[in-house]
């Protein structure tokens, strides 16, 4: 298993007339081994530029990341899963090829191709459809393949960036029951951004509150539920402690 | 007992598998289907025929007949003349077609993916979308003589930067957040280039064929004109030259027959067969 640490975060842009803004100010924390951490910011606060930053696809202007793998090494550009906002597949790839691309470009050898394509999407409920197209597909069915992309490339970190904020709520509440019990089943280490609190309350194990933008950590919690969690007035409970935590201001509001 | 239990099992799996991606009506269209698919192509050909009957009833001494001309038509296919000629300009459009679209396809991307790529090659492909494609047949038969490189040479700079313009308008349009993925789940650069960009530039790389071939027919015929022996361009000129009216359109017209298998016998299919994955769903069409 592995742990993500981030010290100090700092990321600017610049805005269409180039003035520089503050994204990311000095954030600090630690994604724990084999555990759900939740971040929980209003829209817009910088969260999915945090996740774009551990993946690589922006740089850090200040501070660093860590990654230490179970064994002691630190990899400086690890594999880490990413289930989209939207799923990313490539629509002209069946769903069995699109699970097979991100396993041979993790390098995962071609003889354990197969069984994990067959496994991951059993998991997920969708071992019948590896066959067909993307777009033949409901939206629902879509993100549980970019859930099951994810998890067969069986890196230690998966990036989870609000991955049911396109499906419907009841189907939203199907995949997050479906996510919990892979993330208690399989043991990864999960960084989760939403900014939906019930939604974090349900997933997390650790949430961390960001305040709007520029995003700097405003709370560390633990969750005190217990599992297996299911929808009751307990997630409510616990998503109303995080609501008085989180200073849900969209931008340009006092 | 067991056997109806068995046939319930069978019909149980079989409607937990997946719906087939094409329903079995596409697979075999109805006689309907092929009648409104077939009818509005035959009557467009129909309208352009009587036109040209009413035009010979006219100018009989100017205008060739339909009928005699389809005669003719059909004399060049029997005695192998048509068979010979098209080979060879289909060798010369396929060849200057090919060199321009490996080139274009090359030069596209550079331009869409590397700002200073953009920068040195836009001028130039502005330059050459001016020059007319007779200037490079001429300029062609006189660089390089009455031989196949000619015809080869006129045909890709003449097409060449319609294609760039083409590949580059389509990489400019990639899908980011494609992209991104790739690079999340650390596709190599040849996974990126073969699995996630050149099918996003199918599209374009078809609209590009069209195009290009379209012209490249239009610059062999010219380039045989003047610059080769044989050639369907070449057995016109012949035409031209002893005032046969009827040998000329026939040979026009065996011509476009030609370039419409090709256009739907070959690349249509190739095309449909590349984008199998999309859902035929064409409601706003109807």
């Amino acid at each position: 298993m592995s742990r993500l640490t981030v010290k100090d975060a700092e990321k600017w842009f610049r805005r269409e007339d180039g003035q520089p803004f503050k994204i990311l100010d000095r954030l600090s924390f630690e994604a724990r081994e084999g555990s759900v951490t939740v971040v929980v910011g209003p829209s817009g606060c910088g969260k999915s530029t945090l996740l774009n930053v551990i993946v690589g696809l922006e740089q850090l202007d200040r501070g660093r990341l860590e990654f230490h793998n179970g064994d002691g090494t630190r990899p400086k550009r690890p594999l880490i899963g990413y289930v989209f906002q939207s799923p990313r597949l490539l629509p002209w790839k069946t769903v069995g090829d699109n699970i097979r691309l991100a396993l041979q470009g993790a390098g995962i050898n071609r003889s354990a191709w197969e069984d994990r394509v067959d496994h991951y999407l059993e998991l997920v409920g969708l071992d019948e459809y590896v066959d067909q197209y993307p777009l033949y597909l409901s939206g629902g069915q879509r993100q549980r393949v970019g859930l099951a992309r994810a998890l067969a490339i069986e890196s230690d970190l998966v990036l989870m960036d609000e991955p049911f904020a396109s499906v419907d709520e009841l189907t939203a509440r199907q995949l997050r029951q479906t996510t919990r019990r892979l993330c208690e089943q399989l043991h990864r280490t999960v960084l989760f951004v939403t900014h939906n609190l019930p939604e974090a309350a349900y997933m997390s194990d650790f949430v961390i509150t960001l305040t709007p933008r520029p995003a700097a950590m405003q709370a560390y919690m633990r969750n005190p539920i217990p599992s297996p969690r299911h929808w009751g007035p307990e997630i409510y409970n616990f998503a109303a402690e995080l609501e008085v935590k989180v200073a849900l201001k969209e931008e340009g509001e006092s | 007992m067991n056997q109806t239990s068995d046939t319930q099992q069978v019909v149980t799996n079989r409607e937990q598998v997946a719906p087939p991606l094409l329903s079995p009506s596409r697979r075999f269209p109805m006689p309907r289907e092929i009648l409104t698919r077939l009818l509005p192509p035959f009557a467009a050909m129909a309208s352009v025929l009587s036109i040209w009957w009413v035009l010979y009833l006219i100018f009989p001494n100017l205008l060739p007949g339909p009928i005699s001309t389809l005669w003719e038509s059909m004399r060049l296919i029997i005695d192998g003349t048509f068979l010979f000629h098209m080979i060879q300009s289909l060798r010369r459009v396929f060849v200057g077609a090919a060199v321009a679209m490996v080139f274009s396809v090359g030069v596209g991307i550079y331009m869409g993916t590397v700002l200073m790529g953009e920068r040195f090659f836009q001028p130039l492909v502005v330059i050459g979308l001016t020059i007319p494609g007779l200037m490079w047949s001429l300029i062609a038969v006189m660089l390089f003589g009455i031989n196949e490189i000619a015809p080869y040479f006129a045909v890709s700079v003449t097409i060449f930067p319609m294609l760039v313009i083409n590949i580059w308008a389509g990489v400019k349009a990639l899908d980011k957040e494609l992209m991104d993925m790739s690079h999340v789940f650390h596709f190599t650069p040849r996974m990126k280039i073969t699995q996630v960009i050149i099918p996003q530039l199918i599209p374009n790389i078809f609209a590009a064929t069209r195009y290009g071939l379209g012209l490249a027919w239009k610059v062999v015929v010219v380039v045989e004109m003047f610059g080769t022996s044989n050639g369907v361009g070449y057995q016109v000129m012949k035409g031209y030259q002893i005032f046969n009216m009827e040998s000329v359109i026939a040979w026009t017209l065996t011509f476009v027959a030609a370039m419409i298998i090709i256009e739907y016998g070959i690349i249509n299919c190739i095309e449909q067969r590349l984008t199998a994955w999309r859902p035929k769903i064409e409601v706003w069409r109807r």
